[in-house]
This record gives structure tokens, C-alpha cells and sequence, in this order.
């Protein structure tokens, strides 16, 4: 081992000078690098985010779309064409209360609403029995047809309403 | 190189941005590197374009500083980086392991050797990877493991090229004072 003292001369060494007018242009870089709003490796990790986030969020999109339309493929057609029906019905339902809610208020005949709303309540419940038993996906064409049998009567009864006037739509 | 008491604070300063801790790590290493650096270049402009280079890696790498090394020992290796780039036709060859064996034996003998004034004079002959980690190992101080890390190749390659050149400038001493 030699000692570095001995091993390196003065005219090694920079002068106080030198120092200072190294340290200076140092210091100019490193100031215009701690001002940078985004310096290069920050900048590159904010795209690299950015772009993981848009193909994260594509994919989810993709994969719930997929998971859904696979789901929806792998029913039979009659199960389609069910909750398509009972979709359907449940909207109109939704609707037709609102209707007769407001209707109730103002009403003349009374007894009469109340008599087609307890035949509503009764079919209600009906179908509500016979959807239960089909929430297994019994897609027996008997119980199917009795469903929308039921459906079709309660139909029926709304249809009465409107032409009876008490309901105006 | 000068020693701080307390540099990993200093470093941790630095780290968060403290231009000061900065300074103070430049005063400690400036002179050691730039020395250093002298060795390789007769052009002082070009010795000090390496060290403001070398320094401002530093700053701009810090917080990647594990501080697993020696700050020292990071810099000489940001600083080597830079001669390493100019020097475009610089490249370390790859050291035949075969070697390392046989040469392993004369290692011992030639750890006694002495350095006298006219050695400066001979490692400015040497091949610049051979004067590299003669200077880092007997000069600076700096561990095998440590002027691996900086030089990029394994320890053991260190030892032979460091034995080598040892084993040049003694045959240089031998042949200046004539013993037979």
C-alpha cells in the first residue's frame, strides 16, 4: 500500500480555483435539474402510469363484456326469452304503478281501483310463486307458458284501466 | 479522500435535495477524484469535464444511492464511467481465468514491492486498466470486491491485472537498477 499523499503531487491536486469554478458550473447544472418540473425519470415513470392505467381499465372493459356476453350466450333460449319477458314486464310495472299511485290520489271511483288493484295484488303473488320456483333455471315449458300466462292477464287488467279511463295516460 | 463523521446523514441531506449536504460530500471527494482522474489525462480542461460530470451523475442518481458502498467508492465508479465513454476506443479485455492461477503464486512475492520515484514515471506506461486498479488498490485503498463493482469485472480478474502490473513495473525497476 503507498500512501496516496506521497503518490500524488501538488500539481495533481486542483487549486482552490479550480475547485470553485467546478463546483460552480456544477452547481448551475444541479440547480436546472432540481428545478425541472419533470425531470427525465419521473417523467417517464408519470407515462409508463398513465399508460398502465388506460390498459388496465380497457382490459376490465373487455373482460366484463366478454364475461357477460359468454354468460348470456351459454343460457338456452327459452331462459333468454323469459327474463327478456319478464325484464319487459317488470318495466311496464314499474311504470304503471307510479300511474295508478297518482291516479289513487285524485280518484272518483275508488272501488273500482281498489277492486282491479287487489286482482293485480293476487297476480302478483301468483307470479311471484311460480318465479321462485324458476329461479333455478327450471325451464319447464309448462311452468314458462303458466308464467306468462299470468303475465298476460295481468296485462289484460292494465289494458281494462286505460280503456276504462282510470288510468290516463 | 477526506473522512466525514457522519455521512450517511450528510447523504440523507443531500438525498432530499439539501444543496449544502451536497457541497459538503463535493469538498470531501473532490480532490481525491480529480487526482485520480489526473492520472489518465495530461489535459487538466478534460480531467475536470470528468469530475463536474462525475458529480453531477451523482446529484442527478442520489436517491438511488443505497448507500451499501462507500459514497467514495460510487463516485470513482460514476467518475470511471465517464473516462470509460470517451475514451471510445477504451475497452476492458476480458481476462482469460486460466491465468488467474498461475499468476495467483507470484502474488505473494510481489506484494513486497516498494514504490520510489521513478514509478509514477513507469505506471504512466502501463495500459490504462492495469494503472486503474493499481491506483484504486495501492493508492486509494479501495478493496478488490470494491474496484470490481467500479470496473465491472470480478474480483479475481482484479487481482490478476493488479498483479500484472506489479509484475511490470518490477521487471521496469529491475532492468532501471540493473540486477541480474
Amino acid at each position: 500500500m503507498i500512501e496516496s499523499e506521497k503518490y500524488y503531487s501538488k500539481e495533481d491536486e486542483p487549486d482552490f480555483k479550480t475547485r470553485k469554478k467546478m463546483w460552480d458550473k456544477i452547481q448551475k447544472e444541479i440547480y436546472s435539474v432540481k428545478h425541472a418540473l419533470f425531470t427525465i425519470p419521473d417523467r417517464r415513470s408519470f407515462l409508463f402510469g398513465i399508460a398502465a392505467s388506460i390498459i388496465i381499465y380497457l382490459s376490465s372493459v373487455g373482460v366484463y363484456h366478454l364475461i357477460r356476453d359468454i354468460e348470456e350466450r351459454s343460457q338456452p333460449m327459452v331462459i333468454r326469452l323469459d327474463d327478456a319477458y319478464i325484464s319487459a314486464i317488470s318495466e311496464f310495472e314499474r311504470v304503471m304503478h307510479a300511474i295508478i299511485t297518482a291516479k289513487a290520489q285524485s280518484s272518483q271511483s275508488l272501488d273500482q281501483i281498489n277492486g282491479r288493484k287487489e286482482q293485480l295484488k293476487l297476480l302478483d303473488e301468483a307470479i311471484e310463486e311460480l318465479r321462485g320456483e324458476t329461479n333455478q333455471r327450471d325451464i319447464s315449458p309448462l311452468k314458462r307458458a303458466r308464467l306468462r300466462n299470468l303475465y298476460s292477464i295481468k296485462l289484460q287488467i292494465l289494458q281494462k284501466m286505460i280503456e276504462q279511463g282510470d288510468i290516463k295516460l | 479522500m477526506k473522512i466525514i463523521d457522519n455521512e450517511i446523514l450528510i447523504i440523507h441531506r443531500a438525498q432530499k435535495g439539501d444543496q449544502k449536504a451536497f457541497k459538503m460530500l463535493y469538498d470531501a471527494n473532490v480532490v481525491s477524484l480529480f487526482r485520480f482522474m489526473k492520472q489518465f489525462s495530461k489535459n487538466s480542461v478534460e480531467v475536470e469535464e470528468w469530475v463536474q460530470r462525475s458529480f453531477i451523475k451523482a446529484y442527478e442518481h442520489l436517491p438511488t444511492f443505497r448507500g451499501d458502498a462507500k459514497f467514495s467508492s460510487w463516485l470513482f465508479r460514476l467518475g470511471l464511467n465517464e473516462v470509460k465513454m470517451d475514451r471510445r476506443r477504451f475497452a476492458i479485455l476480458p481476462i482469460d481465468n486460466s491465468e488467474i492461477d498461475e499468476m495467483s503464486s507470484e502474488e505473494q512475492n510481489l506484494d513486497q514491492f516498494d514504490c520510489n520515484d521513478m514509478m509514477k514515471a513507469w505506471l504512466g506506461e502501463l495500459d490504462e486498466n492495469k494503472r486503474m486498479v493499481f491506483l484504486l488498490y495501492e493508492v486509494e485503498g479501495f478493496s478488490y470486491y470494491e474496484i470490481a463493482e467500479m470496473l465491472g469485472f470480478g474480483e479475481s480478474n482484479s487481482r490478476t491485472i493488479l498483479t500484472r502490473a506489479k509484475q511490470q513495473l518490477k521487471e521496469k525497476w529491475k532492468k532501471e537498477i540493473k540486477v541480474p
